[in-house]
């Protein structure tokens, strides 16, 4: 199945949601410290309103406006790459949480390599020294704490 | 002058302490510099503590080094990886990167090293020659004058945008918008925190930017792992000369950019990220070929790093002369100065002269060994384009990591840098350019304490804040001269329509004969 959508309409709508959630911010309309968040939120209003026009204006003339998304084989394209190599990244951020740095920076190299189809022997060990020298320049010379995790 | 003065400076420059002083501050600054997310400020505040036990003005040479080191470090990830080491090296990467990109990465970190050190040499020459009167312009600055100047940083948006202007100005209108997030500048009142204390101080740019540019470009880099950053296969060239002739054939740009990274330098809070991509965006308007920045046109790289190292020489100007701090990095350098015993302020160069000469003297000696050291590590950085992508991804997002960690020390910031490159690629998918966001988030927070403060001046009358002082009247005209050329230079049918003589001119030329 391929989805498609236009980019325009789908940033505008967006665009709306955002001047919504910072309209909706607003305790004070005449306070000063609501001043810029209404203004922003009106110029967001107003630019997506501008993107819903140039959308019904462009609607045909412009083929480039068109996003497409094809699910069938989604997980075979760089898209799916992607999407999973930024799980892997979210991942390393949680498990750092806790694991702490040291555990959670070993399993992440080892999996992103493999992830990325690296298989030298070699590739593994200068990741690991280098990410053992940049522990030590900033525990030692630069006096950075890093995450112990909850675990320790 | 003082001849005396200048040359017990200079022996005292050139003493063997005070030149290893320099050496550890450039190359220390270099690398803290190129880590992402890390900038200057961390290095200088651990050795803070330290200055109290050297001698007074090799601490401030130290601190000034470490500065100068971290300017031209910052570019160093933004040429090679558009993933740059310091906020201000963004607008290097816009033109950089491409450069990179094309085979062209020695003769862009080149063009850096040289537009740097001649942005540094010309700001050096300000300080030293104009400084009090340079500082009178600085005090000047009220919060309306600050308001109208980030009010035209903002028309730069314009000129980082690509062929869809109005995209590119939502994009920048979005980073305004969470420019809000945090507590209000004037009143103390919390805002779009979601409950969330760490958000109490708004969104961190560091946060933003390692999000925004090295997570992002990590992601981008996923589908091309088999490949090399450069396109180009085989040598990648190193061409000094070529780089150097580049760099003084754009002598007006040179001068220019700099001028306009010593002032903002000088004006207290603006900071470099403002004066390298208003040099940008100037760079951008006065060209000749406008539409070749943003694909690899070694002008971009000119302007914005002349301007953000001469923009590190700026900020001392009203820091030696009136003790006001123009940056971070000035403040902490105040602090040190006043732990070692050096009081800066109107008196400073009456009773301590010679101490202000030697702080000069190392400022331009690190500016000459950075050279030396630049050329040295590019030479080494640049192998890396040649390595296979998949082999960096890991190593960029480890140290990504770390730089958004380091500086607060907190996993939030790390959360945070993630939901901002997921945003980034939604935005890029859509067609939006992220680099306005950025400059709109990072402008945001700075202009809106201004420009309250500036309207509860004028009563409210925004027209009033226009026109409040001659400053505010010139920076008002500049803003809509910037206006006006955006919009000129976005619709090729009113340029052609507005310069119809020139149109005229060309095709009354004679055609060369047709073979």
């Amino acid at each position: 199945m391929i989805i498609k959508i236009s980019k325009r309409l789908t940033g505008a709508v967006l665009l709306l949601g955002f001047a919504v959630y910072l309209l909706t911010g607003v305790k004070d309309a005449n306070s000063l410290s609501y001043l810029m968040p209404q203004l922003y939120a009106y110029l967001l209003i107003a630019a997506s309103i501008g993107l819903i026009i140039q959308f019904i204006v462009l609607r045909k003339k412009d083929a480039q406006d068109a996003f497409t998304i094809n699910c069938k084989g989604f997980w075979r394209t760089g898209g799916f790459r992607i999407f999973v190599y930024a799980l892997m990244i979210l991942a390393y951020y949680i498990l750092m949480s806790i694991v702490g740095f040291v555990v959670s920076t070993v399993l992440f190299l080892f999996a992103s390599y493999w992830f990325l189809s690296v298989r030298k022997a070699s590739v593994y060990m200068i990741s690991l020294a280098v990410a053992a020298l940049l522990y030590c320049l900033f525990t030692f010379a630069l006096k950075v704490d890093f995450p112990h995790g909850l675990l320790y | 002058m003082d001849t005396s003065a200048i040359s017990t400076a200079l022996v005292q420059t050139l003493q063997p302490l005070n030149i290893l002083y320099v050496i550890i501050g450039v190359v220390g600054g270099i690398v803290v510099g190129a880590l992402p997310g890390m900038t200057s400020i961390m290095l200088l505040a651990i050795i803070l503590p330290f200055t109290y036990t050297m001698n007074p003005v090799g601490a401030i040479i130290l601190m000034v080094s470490i500065t100068s080191g971290a300017n031209y470090g910052g570019g160093i990830t933004a040429i090679l990886f558009n993933t740059p080491g310091t906020p201000s090296a963004a607008a290097t990467a816009l033109d950089g990167y491409p450069m990179s990109r094309q085979g062209r990465g020695g003769e862009a970190l080149l063009s850096n090293i040289f537009a740097s050190f001649i942005g540094g040499c010309i700001a050096w020459l300000i300080m030293v020659l104009a400084t009090p009167l340079i500082s009178k312009f600085a005090l000047m600055f009220g919060p309306a004058e600050y308001a109208m100047l980030l009010i035209w940083s903002l028309t730069i948006i314009g000129m980082l945008t690509g062929k869809d202007k109005l995209k590119g100005l939502i994009s920048g209108i979005v980073g305004l918008g969470f420019s809000v997030v945090g507590m209000e500048p004037f009143a103390g009142k919390v805002r779009y925190t979601m409950g969330m204390f760490e958000l109490f101080e708004g969104i961190d740019v560091i946060w933003a930017s390692i999000g925004l540019f090295a997570l992002l470009q990590i992601l981008k880099y996923v589908p091309l792992r088999s490949t090399s950053i450069s396109s180009v296969e085989g040598k990648i060239s190193y061409p000094i000369r070529r780089s150097l002739a580049a760099v003084f054939k754009n002598k007006l740009l040179l001068l220019k950019s700099s001028l306009i990274g010593t002032f903002i330098g000088a004006a207290p809070g603006a900071g470099p990220v403002i004066a390298s991509f208003i040099a940008y965006g100037e760079a951008k308007r006065s060209s000749k070929h406008p539409e070749e920045f943003g694909n690899g046109n070694v002008e971009g790289v000119i302007a914005s790093e002349s301007a953000n190292n001469a923009c590190g020489f700026g900020s001392l100007i009203p820091m030696l002369s009136l003790g006001i701090p123009g940056s971070t990095s000035a403040a902490l350098m105040l602090a040190a100065m006043i732990v070692v015993g050096l009081t800066p302020g109107p008196e400073f160069f009456t009773k301590n002269l010679v101490s202000a000469y030697t702080i000069f003297g190392g400022g331009i000696l690190s500016n000459i060994i950075f050279v030396f050291f630049g050329i040295v590590f590019a030479r080494f950085a640049l192998k890396l384009l040649n390595v296979k992508i998949a082999y960096l991804i890991p190593m960029i997002t480890l140290l990504a990591t770390i730089g958004v960690y380091a500086p607060d020390q907190a996993v939030f910031g790390m959360f945070v840098a993630f939901v901002f490159c997921v945003l980034g690629f939604v935005m890029e998918k859509l067609g939006f350019p992220v680099m306005p966001m950025m400059l709109g988030l990072i402008l945001g927070g700075i202009m809106e304490s201004h420009f309250i403060r500036a309207m509860i001046m004028t009563r409210q009358n925004v027209m009033k804040m226009f026109f409040f002082s001659p400053i505010c009247t010139i920076l008002s005209i500049v803003t809509v001269i910037t206006i006006l050329s955006v919009v000129i230079q976005a619709n090729p049918k009113l340029k052609a329509h507005l310069f119809f003589w020139r149109k005229k001119k060309t095709t009354g030329d004679p055609q060369p004969p047709q073979h």
